[in-house]
């Protein structure tokens, strides 16, 4: 794992901006992280095989890239907002 | 229309690095507007040899999307923009994400000619007509983006609504489609799909405008109301 030495700055106010940045994009992750499991908990009143698949390749896509899965939960929320609960 | 002045640094070589990147964009956004209205031809007129090669082309706007971010990197690291400058090589940055977003829907528009090919299908034109407003807003975006032009980009902005309430009729239209001939649901839900990739398009213009925005007034405009963005016109 790299840690690319961000805490290494001369200036501590630097080291301290880019943590304090860093931890930012962490709980907001996590905030959307949080929704998405709730939206497809309510799903499962729908179709529970749709869940299962979902939650699948949410984990696999979470190991890879958290910003992977920004972009597919704000595509599956979409999707599920504007298709099914709509109608 | 402002112009930000990107053409007084001391240094020329600056100047001439901004004119550069700022121009690939335009460039990029031209190749777009392109694949975009070749990919509704090929809808229109089912033409699946023109769908090929607007998803060939978009390998070419990928390309661009990474060498415009990493001309703005080389930038950033070597020349230290601020104010103006700053948001400028910002704003082109998240400006080709955007841009190459949108590359991806056009090709997911012609990816569904060339699997729809052959097979019954609802009427498109609704969708045809959803693609042209689209396309004209894309163009006006880049347009505004090019003129610097805030007035436009509050317009276009608002324009949106307007292609929301079609994608929903759509939507609706399709629903209907589906209840009627369940066989027809796995083409149908492909053109529900491209007819989602048009609207996101439309959202992604929205995004360049509050870019445009931001780049002329240095105010973040991204979840603002409307009336907070109309209001920037009259300060």
């Amino acid at each position: 794992m790299e840690s690319l030495n961000i805490n290494r700055h001369i200036s501590g106010q630097c080291n301290s901006e880019l943590e304090s940045v860093r931890n930012q994009v962490m709980q907001m992750g996590g905030l959307v992280y949080g929704s998405a499991d709730l939206t497809y908990d309510t799903n499962t009143l729908f179709t529970t095989p749709c869940r299962n698949r979902s939650k699948t390749t949410l984990s696999y896509i979470m190991v890879n890239n958290i910003f992977t899965i920004f972009v597919y939960i704000t595509m599956q929320l979409q999707g599920i907002t504007n298709g099914i609960f709509k109608y | 229309m402002e112009s930000l002045n990107i053409n007084r640094h001391i240094s020329g070589q600056f100047n001439s690095e901004l004119e550069s990147v700022r121009n690939q964009v335009m460039q990029m956004g031209g190749l777009i507007e392109q694949q975009f209205s070749d990919a509704l031809t090929a809808m229109a007129d089912n033409d699946i040899e023109l769908a090929r090669q607007v998803i060939v082309k978009d390998k070419e706007v990928n390309q661009f999307e990474s060498n415009v971010d990493h001309e703005c990197s080389r930038i950033i690291a070597k020349r230290q923009p601020a104010a103006s400058d700053l948001r400028l090589i910002l704003t082109i940055m998240k400006t080709v994400t955007e841009l190459e977003r949108v590359g991806d829907g056009v090709a997911g528009i012609a990816s569904m000619v060339i699997e729809n090919h052959g097979k019954a299908l609802p009427s498109l034109i609704g969708l045809e007509n959803m693609g042209q407003i689209v396309l004209k807003m894309l163009h006006n975006s880049l347009d505004a983006f090019t003129r610097l032009d805030l007035k436009a980009a509050v317009t276009i902005h608002n324009e949106d609504k307007k292609v929301n309430r079609q994608y929903e009729s759509i939507l609706r239209e399709l629903m209907t489609f589906m209840m009627e001939d369940p066989r027809s649901i796995p083409f149908v839900l492909k053109v529900l799909s491209s007819a989602r990739c048009i609207e996101r398009i439309g959202d992604r213009c929205q995004n360049i405008c509050e870019q445009i925005v931001y780049l002329v007034k240095g105010v973040d405009v991204r979840h603002a109301t409307e009336e907070e963005i109309n209001s920037l016109l009259t300060e």
